[in-house]
């Protein structure tokens, strides 16, 4: 059977076009990159198969650097000089026709035989666009025919023109040159293609593309000297608004269910360990994976929202200058800024960062900052320790300007580590900000949707199963040994744990109550309001709970303790869940582990610093 | 002149890249090429980002393309 192959730059409709052809039904998707492999159909004739149909990923050159992209570079330049399918229909956008002229007339130079689908013709009409067909056909040495793989016009003319080619064509060789990756890659190769593309588009074009003046319109508000970073300020601070503020009843929401959850199968369980199990392990554990997807959906509506409407690159443009003074991209701003709600969705929004260094760098440092869940720890220690006074005449509260010092603090730290890391880190490629920034357009709802559902499904199958295994272990640590009457926490094999650590953390000053309530905080930050209220018995819920447990602290610790604490908490320790989602985005064990090493340091450094500096005072 | 010289709105020329003994291209120009940066293209900076008038923003081929100062030291332009 004779086979055609589909190429093209990626995002012109190759896949729609190949569905088409084919009668498929391939997944279709508005943006570069859908078709990651080879895929292959047939066009048939009376329920025949005739021609085989393959379909590549996307390539803008032959000089590809890109996983998916050297999959039809190595298809399309064999070793035996001999192409692999016997004709190639090239796919061009004929609204972006002088940057998919680029491969057509690689292609055509070294002799492929082509027939050329000029999509999105519709469209193209639409602005205006026309060009001279037979014209445009004489100087690729093929025919062309006007497509629209959306409304299916024009496709039947295409098979009858493909079938006509392969009917009458011979066996073909191509001219590849001695050293194909050096030649595409030389300077004088490269511009003369673009020089022929020039003289090829001067003289076959009638009526060229509208311009886009509305997009021109719109920076001239959005990227203005003061209103442009007025608007992104404002942006961000809708951002940051979204995770706190919005997010938080859908959480109350998710956390309410589970603990309803919980409270009807206690009612049910008799037996009080698999009661314990099933209510503190398995839904609490389920439940604490499950809370976060709130915060991760919301930040990703608004990042692909802004993305399909053609802002995010112009607010990295807005950022860059800043953000690279401090060592960091542009991009790198909404990952830090959506991490102080909580470092999950933000280090999942790395992704948008295209350099791998400067990725590794944002996620590394993004455990820094202040997420939401080290607010209880704050609230407590601070009402512990400072007087609910206010200062002077400004009304400024005293513990506010501790907690706010906290956030800088944090912020500051990640900082100055992503410098540290930005001159240690070894580089694969140079930092780069260049890129186009596409014109506006009018998000659609259902890219939306699809980008959103991909987004969970990716958390709660890669990262989810980790974070319940690790939440199952810390169950059984504070509830094993068992006693006659039930678990206490102080008999537990993590109140052991607690005393085994206890002399390397004497120099902070934290005893084994302060360490036993600490391990089962890598499961959540906040967790260790609960633990240290159950190692002081403390009970948990009554009138006046957390004030209580302020004052039994500030009466049973010295200061220089809880400021340790307090400081132990700025840097560390990290929870389970940031530790799997940076091992599943990073992919590998490494990078998480050297930021548990390095964050656990900084901790230990710093609260035994700042204790010293409250005891010699 | 290199690009970052060049004043606002001005047409302008590609002319080279900086280093032009080297033959091949690294994956900087290469990248710049294809975004439309070919060696005779016609190109103006549109704006400058606010604060330290840097990335630039820069039209070419009908398209927007920003970059840094240093990425736009790379390219040597004339004034038509």
């Amino acid at each position: 059977m004779q086979k055609i192959a589909i190429v093209g730059m990626p995002n012109v409709g190759k896949t729609a076009l190949f569905n088409r052809l084919t009668g498929s039904f391939q997944k279709v998707a508005n943006f570069p990159g859908v078709t990651v492999e080879k895929k292959s159909g047939w066009i048939s004739e009376h329920g025949n198969k005739i021609i085989e149909v393959i379909d590549l990923p996307g390539i803008y050159s032959l000089d590809a650097t890109t996983l998916d992209e050297k999959v039809t570079k190595d298809f399309l330049m064999q070793k035996e000089k001999e192409p692999l399918a016997d004709l190639f229909v090239l796919v061009l956008d004929a609204t972006n026709l002088d940057k998919s002229l680029f491969l057509a007339l690689q292609l055509k130079n070294l002799g492929y035989p082509l027939v050329i689908a000029l999509n999105l013709s519709d469209e193209a009409k639409k602005r205006k666009f026309k060009i001279d067909l037979p014209k445009f056909a004489g100087f690729l040495g093929a025919e062309v025919i006007a497509t629209s793989a959306s409304t299916g016009e024009g496709i039947p003319d295409l098979v009858l023109r493909v079938k006509e080619r392969l009917s009458t064509q011979q066996k073909i060789k191509i001219q590849l040159p001695e050293n194909p990756q050096k030649t595409f890659r030389t300077a004088a190769y490269v511009n003369g293609i673009f020089r022929d593309i020039d003289l090829l588009l001067k003289d076959v074009v009638l009526s060229p593309l509208a311009p886009d003046s509305f997009s021109e319109r719109i920076d001239r508000y959005l990227l203005s000297p003061v209103m442009g970073p007025i608007i992104l300020f404002a942006v961000l601070l809708l951002m940051f608004q979204t995770l706190f503020a919005w997010a938080q009843p859908l959480m109350d929401g998710i956390e309410a269910i589970f603990q309803f959850l919980g409270e009807n199968a206690a009612y049910y369980i008799d037996h009080h360990l698999l009661r314990s199990f099933i209510v503190d392990g398995l839904i609490n554990g389920v439940g604490g994976v499950i809370v976060f997807l709130p915060q991760i959906l919301l930040l990703f509506l608004f990042i692909q929202f802004l993305e399909d409407l053609g802002y995010l690159g112009r607010a990295a443009f807005l950022m860059d200058s800043l953000m690279r003074r401090m060592g960091l991209p542009g991009k790198s701003m909404i990952p830090l800024l959506s991490s102080h709600a909580c470092a999950i969705p933000g280090i999942l929004s790395t992704r948008m960062i295209d350099n791998r260094k400067e990725r590794l760098i944002t996620m590394l440092v993004i455990p820094l900052t202040t997420c939401s869940a080290r607010l209880p720890v704050y609230a407590l220690l601070i009402g512990a320790m400072i007087p609910n006074s206010s200062l002077g005449f400004l009304g400024l509260k005293l513990q506010g300007i501790v907690l706010f010092g906290l956030y800088f603090l944090g912020f500051a730290s990640a900082l100055i580590v992503s410098l540290i890391l930005k001159k240690t880190l070894p580089s694969a490629s140079p930092s780069m900000l260049l890129m186009e920034l596409p014109p506006y357009r009018i998000p659609k709802i259902r890219n939306l949707a699809t980008s959103l559902l991909n987004k969970a499904k990716i958390f709660l199958k890669k990262a989810g199963g980790t974070i319940l295994v690790l939440s199952l272990v810390i169950w059984v640590l504070v509830t094993f040994p068992q006693q006659e009457n039930g678990s206490s926490i102080e008999h537990s094999y993590a109140a052991t744990l607690g005393r085994a650590m206890e002399p390397v953390f004497r120099p902070l000053g934290f005893d084994w109550r302060i360490t036993t309530a600490l391990v089962p905080t890598i499961l959540a930050r906040e967790v260790m309001v609960s633990s240290l209220s159950l190692v002081l018995s403390v009970k948990d819920g009554s009138k006046g709970f957390e004030t209580d447990l302020s004052k039994i602290l500030s009466h049973q610790f010295q200061l220089g303790t809880l400021i340790a604490l307090l400081i132990w908490f700025v840097f560390a320790p990290q929870c389970v869940s940031t530790f799997a989602v940076m091992k599943r985005e990073s992919g590998s064990y490494k990078w998480p582990v050297i930021m548990v090493i390095y964050t656990l340091g900084m901790a230990y450094f710093f609260a035994w610093i700042s204790r010293i500096l409250i005891i010699s005072f | 002149m290199t690009l970052n010289e060049a004043a606002l709105n001005q047409r302008l020329k590609v002319l080279s890249f900086s280093d032009e003994e080297q033959i091949e291209l690294n994956d900087l120009e290469s990248r710049l090429i294809h975004l439309g940066f070919h060696f005779g293209s016609m190109i103006r900076i549109v704006r400058r980002a606010p604060l330290f008038q840097e990335p630039l923003l820069v039209e070419v081929r009908g398209r927007l393309v920003a970059m840094t100062l240093s990425e736009s030291q790379l390219i040597k332009v004339e004034a038509l």
